[in-house]
C-alpha cells in the first residue's frame, strides 16, 4: 500500500489540501500585513521613544551634574575672588588712611608752623607798635615832666637810647 | 449502553471531513467552511486593531501586545537568535493564531460544531482535517527547504545530504577518519528521509491530537454528561493552546536548524 493510499484512508485529498494551504496563505498574508506589522511598528516606535526619553533623561542628568559642578566651581572661585577683593580693598583702604593721616599730620604741622610764624610776625609787629607807642608816650611824659621843649629829633634819640638800654637789660 | 438523562450521545467524529457541497469537481468541506469563518473573524479583528491601535496602549491592545511579545520571545528562545525569530515570526505567529483559533473556536463559541445542514455538521475544526494539517506541514517544510537553499546556496544545500566532500577529506586524513566520514555520509542520506518524515510527523501529530481529543470528548459525553465534560472542556482549552505552541515551536526549531545564521546576518 502506497503512502498516498494510506493517507487517503484518513481523508487525504490533494485538492482539499491545496485549498486549505491557500486559505492558510490568505490568513498568513492578512496577519502579516495588517496585524503583526502595525503591532510591531507601534512597539518599535514606543521603544524608540522610550530609549530616546531615557537618553534625554541621561543627558539632562549629565548636564545637570556638569552645571552643578560648574556652579560649584564658580561659587568657589567667586568666594576666593571676593576674599581677594576684600583683602585688596582692605590693604588699599589702610594705605589711603595711612596716606591721608600722614598728609593730615603734615598739614597740621605746617598749619601750626604757619600759625607760629604768623604769631611771631604779629608779635614783632605788636612789639614795634608798642615801641612806637612807648616812644610817643615817653616823649609825651618827658615833655610833661621836664616841661622842657626839646626838638623831636632829640627826643627820639633819647627814647631810642632808653629803649636800647632796656632791651639790653 | 442504555440512553439516560446522565448521558449525551453524539456521533463519533469521522476521520474525513464532510463535503457540504461541490463547486464543479471541487469539494467544499465543513472544515474549509470553518476556516473561511476564521478568516472572516481575523478580518474583523484586523479592522478593529488597525482602527484602535495607538502608541499609548489601552484596553484590549495591551493583551494583543502582550501576546505578540510573548510569541516573539518564545520564538527567540527556540531559535536562539533575535534576527532569525524576527525573520520567521510572521509565519510562526500566523500558525499559532490559526491553529490556536481553530482548536479553540468550537470551545469558545458553544454549539458551533453542532450546527447541521442537510443532516451534516456544517463546521468542523480545521485542525481535525488531515488535509489542513498536511497542507500546513508540506507548505512549511517546503518553505524551510527554500530558505535553506537561499542560505547555503544550491550546492551547499545538497552538500548537507550528500557528504562526498567530507568522505574525501576524511580518507585524506586517515583510514579511521575516512570510515567515520562514511557513517556521516549515510547519516546525510538518512537526513533526506528525516526531512520528508517531518511533513508526516508534523501533520499527523496535530491531526492525531485534535482528532483523539474529539473522540475522547464524545466518549466522555456518552459516559457522563454532567460535570466531567466541564473538566474535559477546560483541559481541551489547554490542549488547544499547547498544540498551537508545539506546532509553532517545532517549525521554529526546524527553521533555525536549516539555515546558516551568519549568511542571514550578512544578507
Amino acid at each position: 500500500m502506497s503512502l498516498l493510499e494510506t493517507l487517503g484512508k484518513i481523508g487525504f485529498d490533494w485538492r482539499m489540501a491545496l485549498s486549505n494551504l491557500a486559505t492558510f496563505l490568505i490568513i498568513f498574508f492578512i496577519l502579516k500585513k495588517y496585524a503583526f506589522k502595525p503591532i510591531n511598528k507601534v512597539l518599535k516606535t514606543r521603544k524608540e521613544k522610550i530609549e530616546k526619553g531615557l537618553e534625554h533623561a541621561k543627558s539632562a542628568t549629565e548636564n545637570f551634574l556638569k552645571s552643578e559642578e560648574d556652579y560649584n566651581l564658580k561659587i568657589e572661585k567667586a568666594k576666593k575672588d571676593s576674599v581677594k577683593i576684600v583683602d585688596t580693598a582692605k590693604k588699599r583702604g589702610d594705605e589711603i588712611i595711612k596716606n591721608y593721616t600722614k598728609q593730615a599730620e603734615e598739614k597740621t604741622v605746617k598749619i601750626i608752623e604757619d600759625a607760629r610764624k604768623e604769631i611771631n610776625k604779629e608779635k614783632e609787629l605788636a612789639k614795634k607798635e608798642i615801641n612806637q607807642e612807648a616812644i610817643s608816650l615817653g616823649v609825651f611824659i618827658t615833655e610833661k615832666l621836664l616841661s622842657e621843649n626839646i626838638d623831636s629829633e632829640k627826643n627820639r634819640e633819647i627814647i631810642n637810647e632808653f629803649l636800647n638800654k632796656k632791651n639790653e637789660n | 449502553m442504555k440512553e439516560s438523562f446522565l448521558r449525551f450521545f453524539r456521533d463519533k467524529p469521522e476521520l474525513q471531513p464532510d463535503i457540504i457541497y461541490t463547486i464543479g469537481d471541487f469539494p467544499v468541506t465543513n472544515s474549509l467552511l470553518l476556516t473561511i469563518f476564521i478568516i472572516f473573524l481575523i478580518i474583523i479583528f484586523v479592522i478593529y486593531l488597525n482602527k484602535k491601535i495607538t502608541e499609548k496602549p489601552k484596553g484590549i491592545q495591551n493583551v494583543f501586545e502582550y501576546l505578540y511579545e510573548s510569541m516573539i520571545n518564545m520564538t527567540t528562545q527556540i531559535t536562539g537568535s533575535k534576527l532569525i525569530s524576527e525573520n520567521i515570526f510572521p509565519l510562526i505567529g500566523s500558525l499559532f493564531v490559526f491553529i490556536g483559533l481553530s482548536n479553540l473556536i468550537t470551545l469558545i463559541i458553544p454549539g458551533l460544531s453542532s450546527i447541521t445542514y442537510d443532516s451534516q455538521y456544517l463546521f468542523r475544526t480545521p485542525t481535525n482535517d488531515f488535509n489542513m494539517t498536511f497542507a500546513l506541514s508540506l507548505g512549511i517544510i517546503l518553505l524551510i527547504q527554500i530558505q535553506s537553499i537561499k542560505s547555503y546556496g544550491f550546492f551547499g544545500y545538497l552538500g548537507r545530504f550528500f557528504k562526498f566532500k567530507e568522505v574525501f577529506i576524511g580518507f585524506k586524513k586517515g583510514i579511521s577518519s575516512g570510515l567515520e566520514s562514511i557513517i556521516d555520509f549515510f547519516v546525510g542520506i538518512l537526513d533526506i528521509i528525516s526531512e520528508i518524515a517531518k511533513i508526516i510527523s508534523l501533520s499527523l501529530r496535530l491531526f492525531g491530537n485534535i482528532y483523539a481529543g474529539e473522540v475522547l470528548a464524545t466518549l466522555i459525553f456518552g459516559a457522563f454528561a454532567y460535570g466531567l465534560p466541564t473538566v474535559w472542556a477546560v483541559m481541551s482549552l489547554l490542549t488547544a493552546v499547547v498544540q498551537a505552541i508545539v506546532f509553532g515551536a517545532l517549525v521554529a526549531a526546524y527553521y533555525s536548524g536549516s539555515i546558516d545564521e551568519n549568511k542571514i546576518f550578512n544578507n
